[in-house]
């Protein structure tokens, strides 16, 4: 019987790419095609069933499956593989956010972008999970690569739809302002900063009990120490730098929050966006990596120039009304074009693919 | 109702109108110098190698007295990675300064072929 195992650099918590292994085991069980799970470094809270790499066996015509986000130590074995590969691309964030901040990570990024040609050269059969990804892939030497998006069932993690149904409790629920939601990694190319100054200026312009969350773990507790700097130089109030929180708290912050804001510089696909779309949360944007091909029309886009221009934005997000209709329509259809059974559908084309 | 293909050119315009202050302080400063890219200025900093004692820490179980062990463990052996940050340190500037005169040699046989 022909395995198709799974394999990746970190496993770990609060981390997409570490979700997508799960969620592409459930549609490789509906497949009855059975493999391990396999990561270089398995981080403290990573999903049980995940395994160490070295742990991986993978006989002469099993198919390994690389989800490829970095390069860490110990992800070698996986370029000496004389096995059929597939390679899901999530991309790589590009060294020069974390050179000063975090040289490991910075070092991890730019392996990650040497070492990706040999892996799309490798690779059987290639996909990005967004075009911005697959156009990557392409230039790193993939022949044909094609797309297939991120697996995200809104009804499995119990998102609100549309606000119907009471809150639930979580780290936006206190207050009366409007809550204008962050999510994402509290890293540099994610921009949090960026985020706290426009937050600033739109409850200094505009609504003066509004509140901003961001939810999502700090890339060290260094950098999360100048963000509450920059917050306290801002003169900004009402803002919680919440870290990584359950899905069951971040459900009721989506619940709670009148607009989704990223100022991202660089993102492979952006979860947190279709999740913001699928529960209905009109969402202000910078059209920046996949993030375009995740909101389509169904968000207002900035190119982050203006931070002025931003807290007008989410002015207009959390007050007119008919324009926060609108974008819930649009986002609903959005949502729907990433609807599960479609990607698995992918998915599952992908793998059958990969098995010849 | 501002329809979502209008809104960015409305918001431009009220931002102007209001002339919001967008300078950013001093912390903002340095977050924004923290993500441009390489050039000679930052590889000069980095060029210097210390590494600071608050990158040592633990987000498992017992995480403060696991940080407060991991700092005791760097203090301890700070004369060590004192003479190898050093070493280090004499190293990377080495090599920028042999950056730099080949980038001078480069420049002076530009000028030579006009």
């Amino acid at each position: 019987m022909t395995l198709v195992h799974q394999a990746t650099g970190v496993a770990g918590p609060y981390d997409a790419v570490t979700g997508q292994l799960s969620a592409y085991r459930e549609v490789l069980a509906e497949m009855g095609v059975a493999g391990g799970v396999h990561a270089a470094l398995v981080a403290p809270g990573a999903p049980a069933g995940v395994e160490p790499l070295e742990r991986l066996q993978a006989a002469t015509g099993d198919v390994v499956l690389v989800h490829y986000s970095g390069w860490v130590a110990g992800m070698q074995p996986l370029l000496a593989l004389r096995r059929r590969t597939l390679l899901v691309y999530h991309n790589v964030t590009p060294a020069r956010y974390f050179w000063r901040l975090e040289p490991r990570v910075a070092v991890s990024c730019e392996r990650g972008r040497e070492r990706l040609p040999a892996f799309a050269r490798a690779a059987h059969v290639a996909a990005g999970v967004s075009r911005y990804n697959a156009e990557e892939l392409r230039a790193a030497g993939a022949a044909d690569p094609r797309v297939v998006s991120i697996l995200l069932d809104p009804a499995k993690l119990g998102l609100p739809a549309d606000g119907s149904g009471p809150p639930g409790e979580g780290p936006g629920s206190a207050g009366s302002g409007p809550l204008i939601l962050s999510v994402g990694r509290l890293a540099p190319h994610k921009r949090p900063d960026l985020v706290i100054r426009a937050f600033a200026l739109y409850q200094r312009q505009r609504e003066p009990d509004a509140r901003l969350l961001c939810v999502g773990p700090p890339l060290n507790p260094s950098y999360l120490e100048r963000l509450e700097r920059l917050v306290g130089e801002t003169g900004a109030r009402n803002v919680t730098l919440a870290g990584g929180v359950a899905q069951a708290e971040l459900n009721a912050a989506l619940e709670h929050a009148s607009a989704f804001l990223s100022l991202s510089e660089h993102e492979g696909f952006c979860i947190p966006l279709l999740e913001a779309l699928a529960a209905g949360v009109p969402a202000v944007a910078r059209r920046a990596g996949g993030m375009p091909d995740v909101g389509g029309d169904a968000v207002l886009w900035t190119d982050g120039a203006s931070l002025g221009e931003v807290a007008e934005l989410l002015h207009l997000a959390v007050t007119d009304e008919g324009l926060r209709v609108e974008l819930r329509r649009r986002a609903r259809e959005q949502a729907a074009r990433f609807a599960p059974d479609r990607v698995a559908a992918d998915v599952r084309a992908l793998v059958e693919d990969g098995l010849g | 109702m501002t329809r979502p293909e209008q809104a960015s050119e409305r918001a431009r315009a009220e931002a102007a109108e209001r002339d919001y202050d967008e300078r950013p302080g001093p912390v903002a400063q340095a977050l924004e110098e923290g993500v441009r890219p390489i050039d000679r200025e930052l590889l000069r900093e980095l060029a210097t190698v210390e590494v600071d004692p608050s990158v040592l820490y633990s987000t498992q179980r017992f995480a403060v007295p696991v940080t407060a062990a991991k700092r005791l463990v760097f203090r301890l052996m700070r004369q060590y990675t004192a003479e190898l940050e050093a070493r280090q340190t004499r190293f990377n500037v080495a090599v920028l300064a042999q950056l730099r005169e080949l980038e001078e040699r480069v420049e002076a046989a530009k000028r030579e072929r006009g």
